[in-house]
């Protein structure tokens, strides 16, 4: 078996937080990710979903060396991204690309396209100015902008062209892995699947790996090939797309899968299942699963005191519940 | 609870609304009209740029100042014209008569009152009850829109809340003064899905309860479909289709409308491509005298660039299913 490009091993993030107001010396702690171990193939994409507060976002961030890890490791390639100094440093940073939600933000409206999409080369490698010229308008190419529009700010351009130039700026390094988080959800909604066709294309074209964290599941129902559930922080179930949406196993994706609206009437649809209250707060946890609370097929005893293990229940296929625990 | 053939309790005709940048005027609201029942929940459906957000804003009367404006129109609130009337006389429309829940539960709330403080304000402002009795109607507001510890969350800060549970809280400010019409513009695009639910159930309990009229604004078709009995689709500022959400959903008629159902990924099934609009919304003063959606469509030809469409019967057959589209009995 080849190496996987992304592997997890019990990744864990804990933030220190101060709980009794602002000059109150009380601590608390946010288990932000807690004990996350995940695998992601080349040329594959992976979701991450989960509402917010469930350790997405400071999931990615670890994945990008953003943020260093409490316990556990990331590893892309093989490597221990928390080793990675100097030359393998920067040869992660071209590896590894981001695309993030809002391109009202992340452009920086003083420089030009030329110079933004450029930046990850002119930082990382050594280019004449010919090579670079030529690689800028090939990102340009390949996101359907024209060459000539690298001369323009960042403010002449729609919202669905910014994220084109995001993009660019991401894939001229040619990465392997590339974390996309929240991709499309500022857009219009007719832009958004233009962009995430040119996604799938790109990913076609140049073979590279991604890491989806998405909201929406009908978007990550159409650019994922697997699909990582979470809640408060936890795993609670892996699996291949198709069979996550036709068969969820654990009863927080049933709740979720079921809480998203297919476009059609109301008359043609099975009952929603009702989630009662909201996602309790990080910083404390309900004993065992922390999920009991608000499940509707809890076990009684069992689940107020155990913390499920992950274990699987097919190819590819995890869950942490104890439903499936025997 | 089902409409009733009583006269519409919003009636909105021929709607014109601008936005004036000294000599230049751009029309962002063209010529809309539409009618919602008692107990009803009509969807208004459309992209940034579709002039969505800017009915609502007009109904309310509350555009932005000093540029926007309505040129001309009406719109009947229970067999009065709101067009024409004065800024003391509006004050009184809006809450009591129609209430506002707006997209983003963190910047509608003021952060440094308690939430019971504001909602007694409303209650107040309403003159819906005695002075005495306003903390426990409060209170009783806060348990309608399932807020678990009412009285308790009664002297919470709206920091000290979550965003569904603010969102909550502004639906209670609205209901206040028991409104005939409740406007909701996107309440539940910064929620999370299941709480969105939650949220959208809510609704449709006071509905049930109240038999108010509820306008829901969203770019969300999804919603559309699990809330509303009826929708308008609007495009640059028209309204390019309308119908029961059944008929709309069943034989979407507009080739926009068509591209919009078909580009959005399904939940509920796997697709291999999905259908791409290509180019996008027209800034507002690009729009040119015909149908506003040719640049985009396939099937525009020169007639479709040139001339306004006719507002047409939509191909479900349907009597209140209708289309703006020159090519409406052309494509399959």
């Amino acid at each position: 078996m080849t190496q996987p490009i992304l592997e997890l091993r019990n990744l864990t993030r804990h933030f220190d937080v101060g709980t009794g107001g602002m000059f109150s010396a009380r601590r608390g702690l946010v288990r932000a990710v807690e004990d996350v171990s995940l695998t992601l193939e080349h040329g594959q994409t992976l979701a991450l979903v989960g509402e917010s507060g469930c350790g997405k976002t400071t999931l990615a961030r670890m994945l990008l060396r953003l943020l260093p890890p409490t316990s556990g490791q990331v590893l892309v390639d093989g490597q221990d991204v928390a080793t990675l100094l100097g030359s393998t440093l920067r040869a992660f940073r071209t590896k590894v690309q981001a695309v993030f939600q809002d391109p009202w933000a992340s452009l920086s409206p003083r420089m030009k396209v030329f110079d933004i999409v450029a930046e990850t080369l002119v930082v990382n490698e050594r280019l004449t100015k010919g090579e670079l010229t030529r690689r800028v308008d090939e990102a340009l190419t390949s996101v359907g902008l024209r060459p000539e529009q690298a001369r323009l700010y960042p403010h002449e351009f729609s919202g669905g062209q910014r994220q084109r130039i995001a993009i660019a700026s991401a894939i001229i390094a040619r990465p392997k892995l590339m974390i996309l988080d929240e991709p499309v959800s500022a857009l219009d909604v007719s832009i958004r699947s233009q962009i995430m066709n040119l996604f799938k294309d790109i990913q076609t074209e140049y073979g590279c790996s991604y890491v989806i964290v998405a909201h929406d599941l009908g978007t990550t129902r159409y650019m994922a090939d697997r699909i990582a559930v979470m809640y408060l922080g936890r795993l609670v179930e892996v699996a291949p797309t198709d069979e996550i949406f036709d068969l969820p196993r654990h009863p927080y994706t049933e709740a979720l899968l079921s809480a998203a609206l297919p476009l059609r009437p109301r008359k043609d649809r099975a009952e929603a299942i009702q989630l009662s209250g909201e996602v309790p707060s990080p910083m404390n946890p309900p004993s065992g699963c922390a999920f009991h609370p608000r499940c509707h097929r809890v076990i009684d005893g069992r689940c107020s005191s155990d913390i499920p293990v992950s274990q699987s229940i097919g190819p590819a296929h995890r869950v942490a519940c104890h439903l499936y625990s025997g | 609870m089902t409409p009733t053939p009583d006269p519409p309790v919003l009636n909105v005709v021929n709607l014109r609304t601008e936005l004036v940048f000294g000599a230049h005027r751009v029309e962002v609201v063209r010529d809309v009209s539409f009618s919602v029942m008692r107990g009803e929940t009509l969807g208004i459906v459309g992209e940034s740029g579709s002039g969505k957000s800017m009915t609502a804003l007009s109904i309310m009367q509350v555009l932005p100042r000093p540029i926007g404006r309505i040129h001309s129109g009406e719109i009947w609130l229970d067999g009065r014209n709101l067009v024409g009337l004065s800024e003391d006389q509006m004050t009184t429309v809006r809450g009591r008569e129609i209430g506002m829940i707006l997209q983003d539960p963190h910047t509608s709330l003021n952060p440094v009152y308690t939430v019971g403080n504001q909602l007694v304000e409303a209650l107040r402002l309403n003159r819906t009850a005695e002075s005495r009795t306003l903390k426990k109607r409060a209170i009783a507001l806060l348990k309608r829109v399932n807020v678990a510890d009412a009285e308790r969350r009664f002297h919470a800060y709206p920091h000290q809340m979550s965003g569904g549970m603010k969102q909550r809280v502004v639906g209670a400010i609205s209901l206040a003064g028991a409104p005939k019409v409740i406007i909701a513009d996107e309440p539940t695009t910064a929620l999370d899905v299941t709480i969105q639910l939650q949220y959208l159930q809510l609704l449709e309990d006071i509905q049930r309860d109240t038999g108010t009229a509820i306008v829901f604004i969203t770019h969300d078709l999804g919603i559309v479909a699990r809330l509303c009995h009826r929708l308008v689709v609007m495009y640059a500022g028209r309204i390019v289709e309308e119908g029961t959400v059944a008929d709309v959903f069943d034989a979407p008629s507009h080739p926009y409308t068509t591209a919009l159902l078909n580009s959005v990924p399904h939940v509920d099934r796997k697709v291999d491509r999905l259908y791409a609009i290509a180019g996008q919304p027209p800034t507002l003063n690009e729009i040119g005298e015909g149908c506003s959606f040719a640049p985009r469509c396939p099937h525009a030809d020169d007639l479709c660039r040139t001339t306004r469409p006719p507002r047409d019967p939509g191909k479900s057959g349907s009597t209140d299913h209708f289309a703006s589209c020159w090519k409406l009995r052309d494509i399959a």
